[in-house]
């Protein structure tokens, strides 16, 4: 048996990807006891999420048992676990604390789908973006974090299905989760895959040498960097390089930051200049972490963040 | 999947593209993916139409959806594509957008062509020797 320890926190997810190993080697039946268990941050509960469902893929069976009935209740009303997941009450009434939305995201067509759906819930948990989303349709230019919450969610999305699910990874999972909380105008975002990592889609790519997993996800966060970025003679270039470098700054402009783990390491603010980097227990494909902050989040300037990267601001372009 | 909504105007023989959902919802058009069945509507009207007007009204678009949208395009067609593509409705944060993704895509369109230069025309092909 698994014991999970009563917080599961983004800060320490070292200890939760020590978890997550140990579920992974632990023999058959897998039992999760989450009898302590008062506090679930995304990353956490995604990376959680995304371990017990690479163990039901592989035919083994897992339980999580003693959970607060607030909790069970919660988790099942969520779409991010598979119906075969035996969850077990325990005696406690009360205990978990939070909200969480979260979803599974099942494929591409999916995807954009899922990225507006969890951005609308929690922009309508913020009292003063309500009317600004119901409004949305008919003045597009109202600064409201919907927009910036569902191009995080997108672009992440996009990011864990093109490259996690490559090299051979298809049946990756790939779970998003969000919270909101209002004492602290935070909102905390996490999209969590189990497939192939930042390193090995790099492989085989003459033109970028990289040679470990945390030289790996700082390379992603480059500008104009990309695994399927090749502007060859005759090939045609895929992507641009630049989907998580905007998400970073979209989140440093709101004074937040982004946490990143892909095999044995934990960086934070990758390519940024406060970027801290840490050696984790083995995770197998990305996971990432976004906070964000209110107000700062309803002044962030699109403007300003690309024109960083725009090697032509002047090019005359027809806007009618 | 959204499908592009598709307008022709005889008088200025242009054509026109909604870039957008026609569910009614507030909607951020993110993934590569929701970007592919547009960009295939555009390249089939520029196969017919002079100048194509991609209307963005109602809708937000990431740098990634703007540049599976016109990259592959403007990568084939470099600054020719922007005299026969025009864009309306645009939020102040779509015009971001589009600067960056067509600039940098131009770049790489001139990094392309003088990659290709660089290799002469008549450049002689040897066979590599039989192996023993």
């Amino acid at each position: 048996m698994v014991e999970l320890p009563p917080l599961l926190l983004t800060a320490n997810i070292a200890g939760v990807l020590k978890i997550c190993v140990q579920i992974d080697e632990t023999a058959d039946p897998v039992i999760c006891d989450a009898s302590r268990l008062i506090v679930a941050e995304p990353m956490a509960l995604c990376a959680l999420v995304v371990t017990l469902s690479r163990m039901q893929r592989v035919g083994r069976s897992v339980k999580v048992v003693g959970l607060s009935r607030q909790f069970k209740q919660h988790l099942e009303s969520l779409d991010i676990l598979t119906a075969s997941l035996h969850l077990a009450e325990g005696d406690r009434n009360t205990g978990y604390q939070e909200t969480l939305h979260a979803y599974r995201v099942k494929n591409e067509q999916h995807g954009n789908e899922v990225g507006n759906k969890i951005a609308t819930e929690i922009a309508a948990l913020i009292p003063s973006q309500q009317l600004a989303i119901s409004a949305l349709e008919a003045l597009p230019k109202i600064n409201s974090v919907f927009y910036p919450l569902a191009y995080i969610f997108t672009e992440l999305i996009d990011n864990a299905l093109r490259h996690g699910r490559g090299r051979g990874f298809n049946n990756a999972s790939v779970c998003l989760c969000a919270q909101y909380h209002p004492p602290r105008g935070l909102i905390r975002l996490a999209v969590v895959d189990d497939g192939c990592g930042f390193l090995a889609t790099f492989q085989g790519r003459g033109d970028i040498q990289v040679k470990s997993h945390a030289e790996a996800i700082r390379t992603g966060f480059r500008p104009f960097t990309s695994s399927k970025r090749d502007v060859g003679l005759f090939s045609d270039a895929q992507h641009q390089g630049l989907g998580l470098t905007i998400c970073r700054d979209l989140a440093l402009r709101s004074e937040g930051n982004v946490a990143v783990v892909s095999g044995n390491s934990w960086i934070t603010n990758p390519e940024a200049h406060d970027e801290k980097s840490r050696l984790t227990p083995f995770w197998r494909g990305a996971a990432l972490s976004v906070e964000l902050r209110l107000p700062a989040l309803n002044t962030v300037n699109f403007f300003e963040i690309t024109s960083r990267y725009n090697p032509d601001p002047d090019l005359p372009i027809r806007f009618i | 999947m959204p499908k592009p909504q598709i307008g022709t105007s005889r008088k200025t023989m242009s054509c026109s593209l909604a870039i957008g959902l026609d569910t009614g919802a507030a909607n951020v058009l993110g993934t590569r993916y929701s970007a592919i069945d547009f960009r295939e509507s555009i390249e089939r009207q520029l196969e017919s139409c002079p100048s194509v007007e991609l209307n963005f009204a109602g809708v937000f678009v990431t740098q990634s959806f703007v540049d599976e949208l016109l990259g592959p395009l403007i990568l084939r067609m470099g600054a020719s594509a922007l005299e026969r593509l025009a864009f309306s409705g645009c939020s102040d944060e779509a015009k971001a957008i589009l600067r960056l993704v067509i600039a940098a895509r131009l770049r790489d369109h001139s990094a392309r062509q003088e990659s290709r230069a660089a290799v002469p025309v008549n450049c002689v092909y040897y066979p590599l020797p039989e192996s023993p």
